[in-house]
């Protein structure tokens, strides 16, 4: 997209010289592909990707006994109409079937992961990786008085590569987590999310 | 240059081939690896300077967009998304390599443009060319490649570097007002 056209003549010069095309390796495409096709690297699929709680599903387990004395409850607290909504907590949609709504005892994987950095001095510090994009605009870690700096991010169950960015410039891997070159001279941490036991 | 959509290597849209590629059919990846390659390939060679850290940037970029692509919220816009990527490992790469080297061997640059016949004269301009770029700091010559060379309005390079207009105004003016001293220096105009 073309918005504010260039009208120094030198400019143009140097940038139509810098717009000629550059030439890669033959065989750069088939690196990329031999890449992609390693075990640990699979696109994640839509289905796996994170939901908003609203859009979860949930899985009500529901005990016979759980049921009677839940809904008991109910009735009880709907006939002294003291019924309220307590809190902005998800409204588990609860079908017939199921009863009573209870405890959210399964959900689809997702779990916070703190990241955590100590750095007293530092301005900023910025989260990229996998989960981001390698954007660390997205996920800024807050500071605590004791000078550690920490961001939780959900994350499905799985592996992902990260580094943190301290004040826009310096780019490190976590010293307190496993590391594996990032194939740029430098290390990326990684951090793996187990699937819950249920 | 339009993001959304690089050279059609296939008739199928980008969102087409993200789809078959979620759905199981890895090797279409390679027609998104063709389209963009050579547009990005020039973006990072001009960024780093040196061929082999831009290959490697490069890689990077499309192995990262491969691992994420569910991601893309908007496959049509596919090479926008996966240029958000490239520009960030450019910056990466930038930054780990600081003053290890600013230049770049004379015979390095030979190889990096496209085989083509030119007298030696243009060749040792593109090279001082080049070379001035170099000297700009990151941001600023970051700025200037993506205005003036890839030709993206200020929004986009916002949203791309998440860097304000006004911000990147600055930056344009100052790696062009750079760029023109750099260079009559060379010319000792």
């Amino acid at each position: 997209m073309v918005t504010e056209r260039n009208v120094d003549p030198f400019i143009d010069e140097i940038a139509a010289e810098l717009r000629r095309p550059v030439r890669l390796d033959a065989r750069f495409d088939d690196r990329v592909m031999a890449a992609i096709e390693q075990p640990d690297v699979i696109p994640l699929r839509p289905s796996m990707m994170p939901r908003p709680w609203f859009g979860r599903r949930w899985t009500i387990s529901v005990t016979p006994v759980g049921a009677m004395a839940a809904a008991a409850s109910l009735v009880g607290l709907l006939a002294l109409g003291i019924w309220r909504v307590r809190d902005a907590a998800p409204q588990l949609a609860a079908d017939s079937a199921s009863g009573p709504v209870l405890t959210p005892v399964a959900d689809n994987g997702l779990q916070y992961h703190q990241f955590l950095i100590v750095a007293p001095n530092a301005r900023s510090i910025m989260l990229e990786g996998d989960f981001n994009d390698w954007d660390g605009s997205k996920t800024e870690l807050t500071r605590s008085s004791d000078g550690v700096w920490s961001a939780s991010v959900l994350l499905r169950p799985g592996q992902y590569q990260y580094q943190f960015v301290i004040d826009d410039t310096l780019r490190v891997a976590d010293d307190k987590a496993p590391r594996v070159p990032d194939g740029l001279g430098g290390e990326n941490s990684v951090v793996t999310i187990s699937p819950r036991a249920r | 240059m339009t993001l959304s959509r690089g050279l059609s290597i296939q008739d199928d849209s980008d969102a087409a081939v993200v789809a078959r590629v979620l759905a199981g059919d890895s090797r279409a990846y390679a027609i998104l690896v063709a389209r963009y390659r050579a547009q990005f390939a020039r973006y990072a060679v001009r960024m780093l300077g040196a061929r082999e850290d831009a290959e490697e940037a490069l890689q990077d970029a499309f192995v990262r967009g491969y691992r994420s692509l569910a991601r893309c919220d908007d496959p049509e816009r596919f090479g926008a998304w996966l240029f958000r990527i490239l520009a960030n490992r450019c910056r990466t790469a930038g930054t780990r390599r600081g003053r290890r080297e600013k230049t770049f061997v004379r015979d390095e640059l030979a190889l990096l443009d496209a085989a083509e016949e030119h007298p030696a004269e243009r060749n040792a301009w593109r090279e001082e060319i080049q070379r001035a770029l170099m000297r700009l700091d990151d941001d600023h010559r970051e700025a200037f490649l993506l205005k003036h060379v890839e030709e993206l309005g200020y929004d986009e390079i916002a949203e791309l570097t998440g860097v304000g207009v006004s911000a990147l105004k600055m930056r344009v003016k100052r790696a062009c007002e750079r760029l023109r001293v750099l260079l009559q220096e060379v010319h000792g105009d």
